[in-house]
C-alpha cells in the first residue's frame, strides 16, 4: 500500500514537472529564482565584503563607481553595493515565506468556514470583514498599519499580511460555494463523516491548485510591497540592508551616483520577475491537470 | 429595476465597508501607545492643560462614546487638527487632493487608452514581431513596481535627456491659474493660459507614465489574451458567413465583449493607482494627499492618517461600483442582482 502511494506520488511529479518544463521560460524562472536563494543563503561565502551589510563607514571609498573591486559601486558610506544588495536579498525573501506562511493558512480555513456555512452568521461576520479589508488598496492598507507600528521587518511583515489575508479567505470561499455541491461532498456529508474531514479531506484538496498558483504570484507581490514599504521609509530601518531603503537613498544621489538606486532597484525586478515566470509555469501545471 | 436594485445593494454593503473601515482605523488610532492629548499639546505642556484637553476630545469616556463623538466629526468633514502642518486636517485635504486626483486620472487615462491600444494592436499582429515585443515589454511592466518607473525616468529623462523637468506640478516663474476645479491643466485652459498648461503637462507627463505602466501592461495583456480567446468562438465564425466585413466584426462583435476583463481590471488597478501614487509623488515631489499621506505617517499624526485612508476607501468603494455598472453595461448577460 505504502509503496503504491509512493509511486503514485513519484509519477504525479514527473508529470507536473514535465508540464511545467514545457514552458521554457518558467524553467529560466525557477533557475533565476534557486540562484537567488543560494545567493541570500550563501551570502556570507560569496560576497567580498560580508562586513558592509550592517553599520560601517569608510568614508574614503565612498560614493565609489561600479568597477573590478566593486562590482556595483559604493554607497556614500564607502560601502559595497554588491555586498549589500545580496544581503538584502535575505529579509526580502523571509518576508515573502514568512507573510504567505500566516496569510495563507488564515485566509484558506476562513474562507473554507464562511463557504461551507454559507448564508449562515459566520459566513456574514467572516465575509463582510473580509470586505472591510478588501475596501482599500492594499498598499495603503499595509502602510496605514506600518504607520502606527515601530517600523521594523516584523512589524512590516504584520502590515503586509494585513493587506493580503483578505485575498485568500475571498477566492477560497467562491471555490468552496461551487465544490460544496459536488456529490462527493454530499455522499460524505450522508455517511456521516466528520465536519472537520468534509473541510479539510474532501474540499481542501480540490481548492488547492489555484491557491498554489496565487502564492507563486503573491510571493513577488509582497517582496514589491515590503520594497515599497521601506522605500518610503515604513519598513526596516538602516543600517540593516533592504532593497527599498537602497533605492530611496539612491533616489536622492541621481544622477551622478546611479548605481546607488539602479542596482537595487533591478534586484527586485528580476526577483519579482523569476517569481511571475514560475508563477506561469504552476498554472500551466494545473490547468493541463483538469483538462 | 434590476439596475437600481443592483445599485442599491451595492451601496448598503459599500456603506457596511465603509462603517468597518470607520472602526478599523479609530482602533488603529487607539492602539497607539501615548495620550493622544499630550501628543497635540506637546511635551511641555502643563498638565492641567493636558487635563482639560483629554476632556475637550472626549477621551475620559467609554471607547464607544468616543467613536460616536469621532464619527460624527467625520460625518461633518471635522478630522480634528493636523499635529503636522498645525491645522485642521479638512483643509489640508482640499489643498492636496486635487493635485493627487489630477495626476491619477491623467495616468488613468493612459493606462486606460495605452493598454486598450497595445491590446488590440497585439490581437491584431497575432504572433509577429510587434506582438512578441508587446508581450515581452508588457510582462517586465507588470512586475516592475512603479517607484522603479519612476526613478529610470528621472535618470533619463529628467537628467542624462533632460526633456521634463522632474519636481512639482508647475514651474517656480508661473503662477497657478484661477482655481475652478483645482486640476492645474483644466484651470489653465479654462484661463486660456497656454504656457501654463503646456508647463503643467510637461511636468504631470512624467510620474503620469511611471505610474501607469503598470496596469497598463495588465490591461495590454488581458485585452490581447480575452480577444484571442473570443476570436475562436462560433458567433465570430458565424459573422464572417454572413459575410460581415473583417473590419467590422474584429472592432464590434470582437472588441466590445472582450473588453470585460479589461474593464474589470481597469477598476481595480485605476483605485491602485491611487495607492502607488504614494511612492511615484515623492520620487517627482508632487505636492499631492500622497506625499501629504506619508509625511502624516512618518510623523505619526493619527487624525490626518485616519483622514487621509478614509477618504481613500471611499473612492476604492465608489470605484467598484462604477467598474460594476460598467461590466454590467457591456455584458447584459452578468446577472446584476447575483
Amino acid at each position: 500500500m505504502k509503496s503504491n502511494k509512493f509511486t503514485f506520488w513519484k509519477e504525479n511529479v514527473g508529470r507536473s514537472w514535465y508540464k511545467f518544463s514545457r514552458n521554457k521560460l518558467s524553467v529560466i524562472g525557477l533557475t533565476l529564482f534557486i540562484l537567488l536563494i543560494l545567493a541570500a543563503i550563501l551570502a556570507p561565502l560569496i560576497t567580498p565584503y560580508p562586513k558592509h551589510a550592517g553599520n560601517f563607514v569608510d568614508l574614503i571609498t565612498g560614493s565609489q563607481a561600479p568597477d573590478a573591486r566593486h562590482l556595483m559601486g559604493t554607497d556614500i558610506y564607502g560601502r559595497d553595493m554588491f555586498s549589500r544588495i545580496i544581503f538584502a536579498l535575505r529579509p526580502a525573501l523571509l518576508m515573502g515565506i514568512m507573510v504567505l506562511a500566516i496569510v495563507v493558512p488564515i485566509g484558506t480555513i476562513l474562507g473554507l468556514i464562511a463557504g461551507y456555512y454559507k448564508g449562515k452568521f459566520g459566513d456574514h461576520i467572516i465575509m463582510r470583514l473580509t470586505d472591510v479589508f478588501l475596501g482599500l488598496p492594499p498598499l495603503i492598507l499595509a502602510l496605514a498599519v506600518s504607520s502606527i507600528l515601530k517600523p521594523t521587518l516584523t512589524n512590516s511583515m504584520i502590515a503586509v499580511s494585513v493587506a493580503f489575508w483578505p485575498w485568500y479567505s475571498r477566492l477560497v470561499y467562491n471555490m468552496v460555494i461551487s465544490i460544496k455541491n459536488e456529490h462527493y461532498v454530499i455522499s460524505s456529508e450522508l455517511l456521516g463523516e466528520s465536519r472537520v474531514h468534509i473541510l479539510f479531506r474532501e474540499i481542501l484538496p480540490n481548492c488547492l491548485s489555484p491557491i498554489f498558483t496565487k502564492m507563486t504570484l503573491d510571493f513577488g507581490w509582497v517582496i514589491i510591497m515590503t520594497a515599497s514599504l521601506s522605500f518610503v521609509g515604513l519598513g526596516e530601518q538602516p543600517p540593516d540592508p533592504s532593497l527599498g531603503t537602497m533605492v530611496a537613498e539612491g533616489a536622492r544621489l541621481l544622477p551622478d551616483k546611479w548605481w546607488v538606486a539602479i542596482y537595487p532597484a533591478f534586484t527586485i525586478v528580476l526577483l519579482v520577475l523569476s517569481l511571475n515566470l514560475i508563477g506561469d509555469g504552476v498554472r500551466d501545471m494545473f490547468t493541463a491537470t483538469e483538462e | 429595476m434590476r439596475t437600481i436594485k443592483f445599485l442599491l445593494k451595492r451601496l448598503a454593503l459599500s456603506l457596511i465597508v465603509l462603517f468597518g473601515l470607520s472602526v478599523m482605523i479609530f482602533i488603529l488610532g487607539r492602539v497607539v501607545p501615548g495620550d493622544p492629548a499630550r501628543m497635540s499639546l506637546g511635551a511641555n505642556a502643563p498638565q492641567e492643560t493636558v487635563d482639560r484637553m483629554r476632556q475637550q476630545m472626549h477621551l475620559d469616556e467609554p471607547l464607544v462614546v468616543q467613536y460616536g463623538y469621532w464619527f460624527s466629526g467625520i460625518i461633518q468633514g471635522d478630522f480634528g487638527k493636523s499635529l503636522y502642518t498645525k491645522r485642521p486636517v479638512i483643509v489640508d485635504l482640499t489643498e492636496f487632493f486635487p493635485a493627487t486626483l489630477e495626476l491619477v486620472i491623467f495616468s488613468g487615462l493612459l493606462m486606460g487608452l495605452g493598454g486598450l491600444i497595445l491590446g488590440i494592436i497585439s490581437t491584431k499582429f497575432n504572433n509577429t514581431w510587434v506582438d512578441n515585443i508587446i508581450r515581452i515589454v508588457s510582462y517586465l511592466g507588470v512586475v516592475t513596481p512603479s517607484f522603479v518607473f519612476a526613478i529610470i525616468f528621472l535618470l533619463i529623462f529628467g537628467y542624462l535627456w533632460p526633456i521634463f523637468p522632474t519636481m512639482g506640478r508647475l514651474s517656480q516663474y508661473l503662477s497657478f491659474p484661477p482655481n475652478h476645479t483645482g486640476l492645474l491643466l483644466i484651470d489653465s485652459l479654462i484661463a486660456g493660459e497656454w504656457e501654463t498648461f503646456w508647463n503643467g503637462f510637461s511636468h504631470i507627463i512624467l510620474p503620469a507614465i511611471a505610474l501607469a505602466l503598470g496596469g497598463m501592461s495588465q490591461e495590454a495583456r488581458i485585452t490581447r489574451s480575452s480577444m484571442l480567446d473570443n476570436m475562436s468562438k462560433d458567433y465570430i465564425l458565424s459573422h464572417r458567413a454572413y459575410g460581415i466585413p473583417e473590419k467590422k466584426i474584429f472592432y464590434k462583435y470582437l472588441l466590445k465583449p472582450s473588453l470585460i476583463p479589461t474593464v474589470t481590471v481597469f477598476g481595480l488597478d485605476f483605485a491602485v493607482l491611487f495607492g502607488n501614487a504614494f511612492l511615484v509623488e515623492m520620487v517627482f515631489n508632487w505636492p499631492g494627499l500622497s506625499r501629504y499621506g506619508i509625511n502624516v505617517m512618518l510623523q505619526k499624526d493619527l487624525n490626518a492618517i485616519s483622514a487621509v485612508i478614509i477618504l481613500l476607501g471611499a473612492i476604492f468603494v465608489l470605484m467598484n461600483i462604477v467598474t460594476d455598472l460598467v461590466v454590467s453595461f457591456l455584458d447584459p448577460r452578468i446577472q446584476l442582482a447575483d
